[in-house]
């Protein structure tokens, strides 16, 4: 089996894993809490098997590299660390909420990847600016970054949702918080990460650029834009400890910050030109 | 005085000046910058292209309002760091107080529980339950009959704002000290030596007090394609007319001589260098195919009729440019040519081009011989770039900070605990309350975990 034979599994793996998720709705108890959390961990095994294989596979060719390097790799990479990082949170806050918000994004990201004609899924040789280890620590920071933001993003979605349904007394099963309590935290929990993480990313950037091209900065409309969304969660930072915003007001800058991702991620690419058009 | 520092450090002024920075960034990463008038005029109306000329937008972030805005940026930070100050040195030398009714009332975290009774041993215990999860412990009071403590730790974790901010003012001012280096651009051919850069942004050159000769330039491409692996140049630093420092680059691997970073940025062919090697043969057919070697630029006489041969010009991969000028489409030798020259006793007879793909093209047999473009061998030039950035240690130390700070922002808290044991109708109250700036989810948990051990330690 080759990998892209492994990453159509888990594709579809992870379509069933979002069902089984939003079934979690209805049948809330801990043995298909369980049930869900073991499909979660099947579908990133296989996905790791996956990204594995591609690597090696490129070896195979001659070219040698990380599966980092054009838009179906990038999108192929990025859900793995969704996922990664959604277990993460969901273990850390025993819980098993956000995942509904989650999942979609990532089985969307899974399907264009493997279905759109837009996307290449050839393995290609690294052009000569981007062979430097550098490409996986400032891709693998900043991919982690957006991944912690869309948890942080589920997360937003879920609170207005039950914010609206006004429950506030309900208890959440293994949590001894209430479940909005909780979801504020994983919120400011998971921006916060991403933040730190974006920052890292961006300032790896800026030395591989330094590196590459003599200059660490150059406002290239990438750097612009991921620059803009530090900001946007800076502002929820301050929000958050310095003004003791909580609640509805600081889950919709999260969304406006996931949006600013958003962009960062697929409409510099496809909207706007400038120095990371090979991904 | 007053109002221009209040001014300065206003929430207002920052978001104000966030926004704006934001919105003008996207404005410049939609409009195209520093591009020539005609990519303008193309994409925008001339009255546009007016406007956004006025404004800078072309060019905008080296525009004088975008830095006033980053300035003025900088300068709100320093000042609203600056106000914090007092504020916090008040909180890091505060001594706590004993914990009264009112100070427990405010704590979101708060258990009680009875003691039958309370005696030296107890209290040890109890301090040594609290200090196991907070490290640095202050006891107030202590008789026979009551007690209490406060504990804490990471108080220091509180200048994460400090360090993160002074990481963001260093990073800006890095960028304003980087404005006393310059970048550059410089050709080296071959085998050449070069001391001159034209900078970035200017018509000026500047003249180094060091030389950089190009031993080598090469291209490597990934087996079986046409993509390129690597460019590679060989370089020798010149200095006072010795050779000092010799080093091979390539795009990701640059070289630092006295403070100036040389990174390999583009190459071709350097269009007045290298040789054609060209086949001439009698039109007639009679006669030997000759070959010879000659330089662009130079001529040669072909047998004794009178006649001349020379080469005007050679392009890697030829092709018409609009105006059906001859260009190079690329620096690859995908379509080889040369234009030749053939002249009678001194005059020009006529001027063509021949390929090397196409050796029956274009009428390569007019007039008494028939020439073939077999090889030429092309001098290259590597293009370099230089920079020479003082600023960008600070740079890097800003964003060490930066990273630092956020680090400490996201995992770690200052976590504060109150105990105390007071007789209460013949029996003892222990109160546990406390509080945290932070991660109130993970330091509920601790202080849940606490209190199982106090209430187990009550039991024994």
């Amino acid at each position: 089996m080759n990998s892209s034979a492994f990453l159509g599994i888990t594709t579809f793996l992870y379509l069933l894993t979002m069902t089984l998720y939003f079934a979690y709705f209805f049948f809330r108890n801990r043995t298909f809490a369980l049930v869900v959390r073991g499909f979660t961990i099947l579908g990133l095994l296989l996905h790791t098997i996956g990204l594995g294989l591609r690597w090696y596979e490129s070896y195979q060719l001659g070219y040698g590299h990380i599966p980092l390097s054009n838009m179906y790799e990038a999108l192929v990479s990025l859900s793995w660390c969704t996922v990664l990082v959604l277990i993460i949170m969901e273990q850390k806050f025993k819980t098993a909420t956000i995942g509904p918000f989650v999942f979609p994004i990532i089985s969307i990201a899974m399907a264009y990847a493997s279905l759109s004609p837009n996307v290449r899924d050839e393995i290609e040789p690294l052009i000569p600016a981007l062979q430097s280890n550098w490409l996986t620590y400032h891709v693998l920071t900043c991919f982690l970054g957006y991944a912690a933001f869309a948890v942080s993003f589920g997360a937003s979605i879920a609170f207005l949702l039950k914010n609206r349904n006004a429950q506030p007394t309900v208890e959440d099963d293994a949590a001894s918080l209430p479940a909005l309590d909780l979801l504020d935290e994983i919120i400011y929990k998971g921006n916060a990460v991403g933040f730190l993480l974006l920052g890292i990313g961006i300032i790896t950037g800026a030395v591989w650029a330094n590196y590459a091209w003599g200059s660490y900065w150059s406002w290239d409309p990438k750097e612009t834009w991921s620059l803009i969304t530090w900001l946007i969660y800076a502002t929820f930072l301050h929000a958050r400890l310095t003004r003791g915003w909580r609640g509805t007001r600081t889950a919709i800058l999260s969304i406006i910050g996931f949006c600013g991702v958003l962009f960062t991620f697929l409409g510099v690419n496809y909207l706007l030109s400038g120095l990371h058009s090979y991904a | 005085m007053k109002s221009v520092w209040s001014f300065l450090i206003s929430l207002k002024l920052t978001i104000f000046t966030l926004i704006i920075i934001c919105i003008a960034s996207i404005f410049g990463t939609v409009i195209p910058q520093k591009e020539l008038p005609a990519v303008y005029l193309r994409a925008y109306k001339p009255s546009t292209y007016e406007l956004i000329r006025l404004l800078n937008l072309d060019n905008m972030y080296e525009s004088w309002w975008f830095l006033s805005l980053l300035t003025l940026f900088t300068l709100n930070l320093i000042c609203c760091t600056i106000n914090r100050v007092p504020g916090f040195l008040r909180l890091m030398t505060r001594a706590e107080k004993e914990p009264d009714d009112q100070l427990m009332r405010t704590l979101p975290l708060k258990k009680t529980l009875r003691l039958k009774a309370f005696d030296e041993a107890t209290r040890n215990l109890l301090t040594r339950s609290v200090h196991k999860h907070l490290k640095n412990s202050t006891a107030f009071q202590s008789t026979p009959e009551s007690f209490s403590l406060f504990a804490e730790s990471g108080k220091y974790t509180r200048t994460s704002f400090y360090i993160t901010h002074l990481g963001i003012v260093l990073i800006l001012i890095g960028g304003i000290v980087g404005n006393l280096g310059y970048q550059g651009y410089m050709q080296v051919v071959e085998g050449k030596t070069n001391d001159t850069i034209q900078l970035r942004g200017s018509t000026q050159q500047k003249v180094l007090d060091f030389a950089i000769r190009c031993d080598d330039f090469e291209v490597t491409f990934y087996e079986g394609s046409q993509r390129p692996k690597a460019f590679t140049s060989r370089l020798t630093i010149i200095d006072g007319g010795s050779e000092v420092k010799q080093k091979s680059i390539v795009v990701n691997d640059p070289l630092t001589y006295k403070g100036v970073t040389i990174y390999q940025s583009s190459y071709g062919y350097a269009p007045d260098q290298g040789q054609a090697v060209l086949e001439v043969v009698p039109a007639s057919g009679a006669g030997q195919a000759k070959r010879y070697t000659i330089g662009v630029g130079d001529r040669l006489p072909l047998g004794d009729e009178g006649y001349e041969l020379a080469v005007r010009r050679f392009v890697p991969d030829f092709s018409m440019g609009q105006s059906g000028e001859v260009v190079s489409r690329s620096q690859e030798p995908k379509n080889p040519a040369v234009q030749i020259a053939l002249i009678k006793d001194g005059a020009p007879l006529e001027e063509k081009w021949i390929f090397a793909n196409y050796p029956d093209f274009h009428g390569a047999q007019k007039g008494p011989y028939k020439f073939t473009f077999l090889n030429f061998s092309a001098r290259e030039y590597t293009g370099l770039q230089l920079t020479r950035d003082p600023g960008v240690w600070v740079v890097w130390a800003g964003c060490f900070l930066l990273c630092l700070g956020c680090y400490l922002l996201c995992f770690s808290s200052h976590k504060r605990l109150w105990l105390s044991v007071a007789p209460k109708n013949g029996e003892y109250l222990l109160t546990l309350a406390g509080t945290s700036n932070k991660n109130m989810v993970s330091f509920t948990k601790t202080f849940e975990r606490l209190y199982l051990e106090l209430k187990q330690a009550a039991k024994a």
